[in-house]
């Protein structure tokens, strides 16, 4: 971006500022670097000229903001609304529905939207669908997976064969809680497969499905919200140098399966899995889900009903079908207890339906990440590792894990895969 | 609350107006400021509120403390008052800024560097052999406290130096809580920003075409440019090394330079811009860095504000570059691992200021050597630090080569953004392995070229508009301030749109929060 400098203008004795910090900082009445002062511009602008700057009335300058925020609303009101039903549900979120829906009413009318739309299609982040409103997701599971395709992709960068690797869409950085979309463009959902088992299947350990090569690399999708992202990379540390794994990350900061109006994830994964071809998908959610949720018949499930219990049941059998679909490998990540007592309390019942959920359906595997890190329940923020030694497992959040956290249960984490694809950590 | 949310925006659409109509009454005005700051910054955490009020008020009876003590007076300005008693209340003064001093620290130290030191003791005692547990305090660290602790400092040690005379209460109030730069800067000191206070602001002369210019190019860089970059290139490159190949990890390396420039510099811009239309002129923090030349050069233009307070509090009192080359070459290097060090409490920002300490110190020495073969015509006196400038001020008795081509200068220019670039990579990174394997991509990396190229095309056009000369922007900027309010707006609003259109869902936190 150019530079935001001011222009150099001498100040009365000849001297030109020796940096822009200096043209800047001019204190009223100092005298030092008063410029002279130019004939004003015609009266309707009323800008004159201090110092290098530019210089109105404040009602002039309130003006202005005031007309732009105005304007800005008109041409942003759609997603002004978006953001407004992204609240939780509450006062916050209906006193911002009544300003944000007749904004949205009003620009509609006028085809403000419109260049904001163009926009955001052109050269807009991918967001990921979303359902119009708060309601329920998709209640039927989208496959857009052509079931003739090879899941075997091209290798790893640093293989010996051929190059053509994969990118990790989003990960985690420094910058607490980012927003990391992914990029990859949407398919279009096909048709919807046939509804979930409702009867438990015998229990047994992951079947073998193939062995790994360098040459065939089983190719893995991890999916999720902001706690995926360190959990992810502790993974990628264990198989970073194995070029028989193709590991990629899609974590969407603040979403979950509560809300489809922020991220409709039964429609994302059909897409992305179509788009990736993985063979295993692994998926963590939770982190958001702790809220009130409406039903497909539109009712609100309300946290720590019975009500809200067998809607987050269906959600999770829904997200874990389609990503079981074409043949997939399933591993759901539990969440351990969280220090939060509102998301702990929840996060016991997620855990719960998870478990029952995955034991209703052979392609998915239910690791327990609680048994490592918050063993009895408990929450904890440092656990024993495999040497004895403490281990600071949580971010100061209570809630998402620290490196060394996701470090820890990386093994377990990678243990399903290695038994169906016939190998282990390298 | 962030800058670029509508939550921000109606907190100061409800200020700006507010803060010109208390205008002819100081003392409500001030008040109405400490008020609504307070409130923009207990919108994180109201239990921040009662730490900032506790800085204000210690620093302000220290000050006060300090002042109690007697003027020291200025010798070679014809003072011949006593001799004894002169020296008698310089040691009372310096006790008592110390006191001041290490106060502040502490409390910066007991939220920032605790666990920091904790853990790195326990792994330094079990290096050793020793099982011992050293209790490394997990504390939440308070949005700001690096900035307004500072700031601090800066008005204590200017009181002590007799460079500032103490203010009231409510004044150090505004200056400290004051919300356009309370949360990450810039650095303004209390003697920018106590005279600006203290000349009533002159309601019919407002910056506005500045300030909003300067507010709309930050919101750009920081949700456009900054979050894109992050999202395309940086994260996953820092987050899955080895899941890229070389060319792309060397991309993702340049990515993350604009990206910590369009973050950070953005941010500055709004907060100069908002504070503008509020009738204040803050310092200048970023000019164009990625032109550097030289090391010297790039701390001239990068955080310009960090920079000077280092140099005027940390690196003067430590002995600057009296005593000879080596003990300068020390300074520097001391003065840029602390600088490290107050980034973040992790080895790998002292990596980060210890890169930039030895490369300034070879710098100085290249420089010294080339001086002498040319002899001593070319040396520059002695410069007093002037306004803007950064570590080179104090570099600039050092012999400066002149006379360089333009190819010489692009070279110097490449050179200089790569080792910078090198330095970055520490200071993103998780671990100091975490830097190692990304750099080792770059050196060792093979095979793909799946380079995004948006990414490409971004930072290049980033790079690129560094070069755009200043008086050019400033043609441009007077264009605009000739149109009426209405055009202006619509002008506003079309970078709102773009904005919202192109920026990602929700807003990332600006990377010098977590500073």
């Amino acid at each position: 971006m150019a530079r935001t400098s001011t222009s150099i203008d001498p100040g009365p004795d000849g001297d030109r500022h020796a940096t822009p910090s200096d043209a800047l900082l001019h204190i009223p009445g100092a005298g030092r670097h008063r410029a002279p002062r130019r004939r004003p511009a015609p009266r309707r602008h009323r800008a004159t000229t201090v110092g290098g700057d530019d210089v109105v009335p404040a009602g002039r300058a309130l003006a202005t903001v005031v007309l732009a925020l105005v304007l800005g609303a008109l041409l942003c009101a759609d997603s002004a609304h978006r953001a407004a039903e992204r609240q939780p549900f509450g006062p916050v979120r209906d006193a911002a529905l009544a300003v944000t829906g007749p904004l949205r009413t009003v620009s509609h009318a006028v085809g403000l939207h419109l260049p904001r739309e163009w926009l955001h299609d052109v050269a807009g982040p991918d967001d990921g669908p979303a359902t119009a409103g708060a309601g329920a997701p998709l209640d039927e599971v989208p496959s857009a997976v052509d079931p003739a395709a090879d899941p075997a992709a091209a290798p790893k960068p640093g293989a010996d064969t051929s190059a053509g690797g994969e990118q990790a869409a989003a990960g985690p950085s420094k910058v607490p809680a980012p927003v990391a979309p992914a990029t990859t463009a949407p398919a279009t959902p096909a048709a919807p497969t046939p509804a979930p088992p409702t009867t438990a299947p015998p229990t047994t350990a992951p079947a073998p499905r193939r062995v790994a090569t360098v040459e065939a690399p089983v190719r893995i999708w991890m999916g999720g919200d902001s706690l995926l992202g360190n959990v992810a990379a502790g993974l990628g540390r264990m198989v970073d140098d194995d070029p028989r794994v193709v590991l990629d990350a899609d974590f969407r900061v603040g979403t979950g399966l509560a809300r489809p109006d922020v991220l409709d994830w039964p429609a994302h994964l059909a897409e992305q899995l179509a788009a990736q071809r993985p063979e295993v998908v692994y998926l963590l959610f939770g982190g958001n889900d702790d809220q009130d949720m409406t039903t497909p018949e539109g009712s609100r499930a309300v946290l720590g009903t019975p009500a809200w219990r067998a809607e987050y049941a269906r959600r999770v059998g829904l997200a874990m079908d389609v990503a079981a679909a074409d043949g997939r490998s399933v591993v759901w990540i539990g969440l351990p207890a969280h220090e939060p007592e509102r998301l702990r309390a929840a996060g016991a019942v997620m855990a719960e339906v998870a478990r029952e959920q995955a034991a209703l359906r052979p392609a998915v595997t239910y690791v327990d990440t609680g048994a490592i890190l918050t063993p009895g329940g408990t929450y904890t923020e440092t656990v024993a590792g495999a040497d004895g030694a403490a281990v600071d497992a949580r971010e100061a959040d209570g809630v998402h894990l620290t490196h060394a956290g996701a470090d820890l249960i990386a093994p377990a984490l990678l243990a399903p895969v290695a038994a169906q694809f016939g190998f282990g950590p390298s | 609350m962030l800058f670029p949310t509508i939550r921000f925006a109606i907190f100061y659409l409800l200020v700006l107006p507010t803060s010109w109509l208390l205008m002819p009454r100081p003392v409500r005005w001030r008040v109405f400021m400490v008020v609504a700051s307070f409130g923009f910054y207990g919108a994180w955490d109201w239990g921040y509120t009662v730490l900032l009020a506790a800085s204000i008020v210690g620093n302000h009876a220290g000050a006060r403390w300090i002042e109690a003590a007697g003027p020291v007076g200025d010798r070679d300005a014809g003072d011949d008052g006593d001799d004894a008693g002169r020296e008698g209340r310089r040691a009372r003064r310096g006790r008592r800024v110390a006191v001041t001093v290490a106060a502040n620290l502490a409390v910066l130290g007991f939220y920032k560097y605790a666990g920091f030191l904790g853990e790195s003791s326990g792994g330094l005692l079990s290096a050793l052999g020793l099982d011992l547990e050293v209790p490394a305090p997990d504390v939440v660290l308070p949005v700001g406290i690096s900035f307004f602790t500072f700031q601090a400092l800066s008005y204590v040690i200017d009181v002590h130096r007799e460079r500032l005379q103490t203010t009231s209460l409510l004044d150090l109030a505004v200056y400290l809580s004051f919300f356009p730069h309370l949360v990450a800067g810039p650095i303004v000191r209390a003697s920018e920003f106590l005279p600006q206070l203290r000349h009533r602001r002159d309601p019919r002369r407002v910056a506005a075409t500045l300030g909003l210019w300067l507010i709309a190019a930050g919101l750009v860089k920081k949700v456009v440019v900054s979050s894109y970059l992050a999202e395309a290139a940086v994260d996953p490159l820092f987050a899955l090394p080895g899941q890229h190949g070389g060319f792309e990890a060397l991309v993702g390396i340049y990515a993350y330079a604009i990206q910590i420039y369009a973050d950070f510099s953005g941010y500055t811009d709004m907060a100069i811009g908002l504070a503008l239309l509020l009738g204040f002129r803050f310092p200048a923090n970023f000019d164009a860095p990625y032109t550097a030349t030289s090391l010297r050069d790039f701390w001239r233009r990068w955080h310009m504000t960090l920079s000077r307070w280092l140099r005027d509090y940390l690196y003067v009192p430590l002995g600057g570059n009296r005593g000879g080359r080596w003990r300068t070459y020390r300074n520097l290097s001391l003065t840029m691992v602390l600088g490290g060090l107050w980034h973040g409490a992790a080895w790998t920002f002292v990596v980060w200021g210890a890169l930039h300490g030895a490369g300034l110190a070879v710098e100085r020495w290249f420089d010294e050597r080339r001086a002498g073969r040319r002899g001593a015509a070319e040396r520059h006196p002695t410069l007093a630090p002037v306004r803007g400038a950064g570590y080179g001020t104090v570099l600039l008795d050092a012999p400066v080569t002149t006379h360089s081509s333009a190819g010489a200068t692009w070279a110097r220019r490449i050179v200089t953004f790569h080792l910078v670039c090198v330095a970055w990579v520490f200071f993103r990174a998780e671990s100091l392995d975490g830097a190692v394997e990304v750099l080792g991509r770059v050196v060792g990396g093979v095979g793909d070229v799946a380079v995004n190229p948006v990414v490409v095309l971004v930072v290049a056009l980033m790079l690129a508009a560094q070069h755009v000369p200043a008086a050019t922007v400033g043609r441009v900027r007077a264009v605009v301030a000739a149109w009426p309010v209405a055009a202006q707006a619509g002008a506003l609003a079309t970078v709102l749109l773009v904005v919202d259109a192109l920026g990602p869902a929700g807003v990332a936190p600006f990377i010098y929060f977590q500073f």
